[in-house]
């Protein structure tokens, strides 16, 4: 590869950037290039539970979900490749009163945007989940449009697609830096030679801090390393992905019957360690063990780890740069990255395509934290927003 | 609790197929059953003498009967679950629908175990491994005097899972017997130097107790047994966690009639019943032996010894002897559940039928080398060599051993390999052999058993594209299912360097636990 060019330059190949790689092939925006570091989807895009919901806190978020859950209910058909969209719903769990407070909230919230959640009293809660603990249950928020994805499929769906539409995918090549000239991208130099350019998105998770710096842009994006772990196949048990809001532990029963299990875990900030803890470990079975008596039985099957790309509301930073024009940022997604990607594909085709930004990307500009108008979304798993 | 009329004891996740005892060493899928109302329990690893209650898992009626997906199993293969029913949400949903009805193994517990304490131990040297290799290295440690000032002799822990010192050789034979003179010298050789640990009084076993994982964040080893959790830090590691007997492929060799040979070995140690007769499949070169030990141990009437290479006069007397039939330059080529075993000569085409109780599998040996990878030492898989050795020396760690099984008989089983300043990297020998050469493409040869992915599956996968391990095993589920790729690392590895040498630098990263546990084994505050 010496001198290469590009309509539009990808750098990232997780499933947000092949989500807008296959998008923008498809609606023929001329020549495409995927750029990945290591292997397609070999960062937090396979590392991930597969959670999707629209159950957020605010306002943009919950928009951009409902939308993304409408794409997500056709997607296998239009990929052609069945991602497993399995919609079982998702049920959070308040147990103090502060949070039975926070959950009515947001499903009234949630309400008047179109989202069809509602609130579980403790009976429905106890016929829903038969082996949980009913000790301090308050209530719960649940909605049936949610569910959960196999992210391999995904990203295999989507790789294959895009690579039906043309895209060009380059793995184990970095991008090293990004050129402009007069304040306009113009190329993005690779560990094997320059690509020119006058389109690129930025969609490389943890490491979008660092490509943008090149360009003398600090994204607010930190690293924040999260535990999960798999158990055993057993027979469906577990019906929707569940949330208890004060351990923050998560459980869901995959297709092949395997329990995903994930809980917070402080301390990881800035870490993008994949290694795994013993301690990690022995909280998550302290806590299912509380919450699930019974699940104690469950034998642990491996443990791995991943990290999110957080920012310091916990919504993710979208749209063009307000400095460097041609540069775009999909990133900062604090966990919600699979869930948001087949929206965001569509969003950015019509973006680019069109030149006038989507309404629903709007609010996630940079610029909102030096307005001070953040998107704080307390919702995130594993994580409590400062 | 081995009966030769019910060899049936489980059935395999996805394609229901029926399983029996494999390994009898917890390396394997096949044996994880319902007992007294706790879900997939590893029947071979429970130790003590009550009698539990065990039940079936994974048996649906109309299944079992009409054999249904074993029918339909060529829409089974890897994948099809992303090619089926993409067209409308109805159909997807029904979809999910009904593979939740049928995946996953055992229905969950209602109760469990409370929680239990943790024990926290503090040594100078941990040794993962009771073999001879592992042995060696705790009687040398003992005798090294530890810093900072040199002054005291260390103290060791030894960590085996099984329940006597000795590894493998140890289980295999139990008894020293007359049928072979060379097998006597090793064993008391071996009996030697278990005396000597046994002596040392620096020198402290834990037994029945598997070390499942090292943790960075806490510098511990995490170790299970069945009574007790214990967390260990040591100044000095050992890895000495040897290697384990893997199936090679050939048409049904999942069936409930196949065994390998260190399971059967056991269970002639257990005084179990065994069939009268039996096919021995030799791999790694004890086949000759292990037939004499059916003879003469499991009092089995008709034994067959096949291998793909030919025999030593030695092993031609000491088959001789016992009317032990042997057939070299020969491969299984089909198990049938009732009871037939076909044979086929490498060098003519024919293929004779025979009939036989078990295949005892001598297979070739996986090395253990999942803790070596966790401490940060080098993997090299290579071809060409007939023995598998660990080495090592990563920072902090002292690892050796060697499991070195072809070579019993030649003479050099572990007992020269134990010199802790050899440092190198774990050696995995990839070499494809003669089984994986005739069924590469054999629609009914397992490679994985937790996930029923055939030699064909891994073949056509690997054409598609899927041709790295990771790939490989998110897309055919292979190396993820309850063994953790303890069956089939050897048969993929070597397949995929069959297929494409470039691309089989590396191996899945082996993630903690090394076997399955408990949640509440790891409870307590």
């Amino acid at each position: 590869m010496s001198t290469r060019s590009a309509d539009l330059l990808i750098v990232g190949g997780g499933v947000v950037g092949l989500s807008v790689a296959y998008n923008c092939a498809k609606r023929g925006l001329g020549k495409i290039t995927l750029l990945d570091r290591g292997r397609i989807g070999r960062g937090a895009s396979s590392r991930n539970l597969g959670g999707v919901r629209e159950q957020f806190s605010n306002e943009p978020m919950i928009r951009l979900m409902k939308y993304s859950i409408d794409v997500w209910e056709g997607l296998s058909k239009e990929l052609r490749w069945n991602v497993l969209f399995d919609q079982k719903g998702y049920l959070m769990l308040a147990r103090t009163e502060s949070q039975a407070e926070q959950v009515k909230q947001n499903v009234r919230l949630q309400n008047s945007i179109g989202v069809n959640s509602v609130v579980l009293e403790r009976d429905d809660v106890a016929e829903m989940l038969p082996q949980l603990k009913m000790d301090g249950v308050k209530c719960a928020s649940f909605n049936k449009r949610d569910g959960a994805v196999h992210h391999d499929a995904v990203l295999w769906g989507l790789e294959r697609a895009a690579r039906r539409h043309g895209v060009e995918i380059i793995e184990n090549v970095e991008a090293t830096k990004l050129c402009t000239t007069s304040g306009r991208i113009n190329a993005v130099e690779t560990t094997a030679g320059t690509i020119s350019t006058q389109k690129v998105i930025n969609a490389t998770g943890v490491f979008s801090r660092d490509l943008a710096l090149t360009v003398g842009i600090d994204l607010p994006i930190r690293s924040f390393r999260r535990e999960a772990l798999v158990t055993e196949a057993y027979k469906h048990f577990l019906k929707p992905v569940f949330w208890d809001l004060t351990l923050g532990l998560l459980l869901s029963q995959t297709l092949r019957g395997e329990v995903l299990c994930d809980t917070r875990d402080p301390g990881n900030e800035e870490s993008r360690d994949t290694g795994v803890s013993l301690s990690f470990l022995k909280k998550l079975a302290r806590e299912v063990c509380e919450l699930f008596p019974a699940l104690g039985e469950l034998h642990v099957l491996r443990q791995w780890s991943g990290t999110y790309d957080v920012t310091p509301d916990g919504s993710p930073i979208l749209g063009e740069s307000d400095e460097v024009s041609g540069l775009y940022f999909a990133s900062g997604f604090t966990g919600h990255g699979l869930m948001v990607a087949p929206a965001l594909g569509r969003l950015y085709a019509d973006y680019l395509i069109s030149g006038k930004k989507p309404k629903l990307l709007e609010p996630f500009r940079l610029s909102r934290f030096a307005e001070g108008k953040p998107i704080v979304e307390p919702l995130v798993a594993g994580r409590k927003i400062a | 609790m081995f009966d030769p009329e019910k060899l049936t004891i489980s059935r395999s996740s996805k394609l229901h197929r029926p399983r029996g005892y494999l390994c009898g060493t917890g390396m394997c899928p096949n044996c994880m059953m319902r007992v007294d109302g706790v879900p997939n329990v590893r029947v071979c690893t429970l130790v003590g003498n009550k009698k539990p209650r065990l039940e079936i898992q994974n048996h649906i009626r109309l299944l079992d009967t009409f054999r249904l997906t074993q029918k339909f199993s060529g829409l089974l293969k890897p994948g099809f679950q992303y090619t089926h029913f993409n067209d409308s949400r109805g159909m997807s949903n029904l979809f999910y629908g009904f593979l939740k009805r049928f995946t996953g193994l055992g229905r969950v517990a209602t109760t469990s175990k409370l929680k239990r304490s943790t024990e926290r131990l503090e040594v100078d040297n941990l040794v993962i491994g009771g073999g001879v290799s592992g042995m060696n290295a705790a009687l040398k440690a003992s005798n090294t005097k530890v810093s900072p000032n040199g002054s005291r002799q260390g103290s060791v822990l030894l960590v085996d899972t099984y329940g006597a010192l000795g590894g493998d050789i140890v289980q295999r034979w139990q008894t020293t017997m007359g049928y072979s003179e060379l097998l006597r010298t090793k064993i008391e050789e071996v009996q030697a130097v278990i005396s000597k640990v046994i002596a040392n009084e620096r020198i402290k076993c834990l037994m029945n107790t598997r070390v499942v994982g090292y943790y960075k964040d806490e510098n511990t080893f995490l170790a299970i047994s069945e009574r007790s959790t214990f967390e260990i830090r040591a100044k000095n590691v050992f890895v000495a966690s040897g290697g384990h007997e893997v199936l090679p492929l050939f048409p049904n060799n999942d069936s409930p009639r196949v065994m390998l040979s260190l399971g059967a070995q056991i269970l002639m140690n257990q005084r179990a019943r065994l069939p009268q007769s039996a096919v021995v499949l030799d791999l790694n070169g004890l086949g000759p032996l292990v037939a004499a030990d059916l003879v003469e141990r499991g009092k089995m009437s008709s034994v067959k010894l096949t291998r793909t290479e030919g025999f030593s006069t030695e092993e031609i007397d000491l088959c001789n002897q016992r009317s032990i039939e042997i057939l070299p330059k020969s491969i299984v080529s089909n198990v049938k559940n009732s009871g037939s075993v076909y044979i086929k000569s490498l060098k003519e085409e024919d293929q004779k039928k025979y009939d036989a109780g078990l295949v005892v599998v001598c297979g070739r040996y996986q090395p253990n080398f999942e803790l070596a990878l966790q401490l940060g030492i080098n993997l090299r898989l290579v071809t060409g060599t007939a023995e598998v050795r660990i080495l090592q020396g990563a920072a902090g760690v002292n690892a050796v051993s060697a499991t070195a099984v072809g070579s019993l008989v030649n003479g050099s089983y572990g007992l020269g390999s134990s010199s802790p300043e050899e440092s190198g990297q774990i050696i995995f020998d990839i070499t494809t052999d003669e089984y994986m050469r005739h069924f590469a493409k054999s629609s009914d040869s397992y490679v994985c058993l937790c996930e029923d992915v055939t030699a064909k599956d891994m073949y056509d996968s690997i054409e598609m594209g899927y041709d790295y391990v990771e790939s490989l095993k998110r897309y055919t589920g292979c190396l993820t299912g309850p063994c953790q790729g303890k069956q089939c690392a050897l048969n993929t590895a070597s397949m995929l360097n069959m297929m494409n040498p470039k691309t089989s630098g590396l191996l899945t990263t082996p993630r903690q636990p090394l076997y399955p546990l408990p949640l509440w084994s790891v409870a307590s505050e």
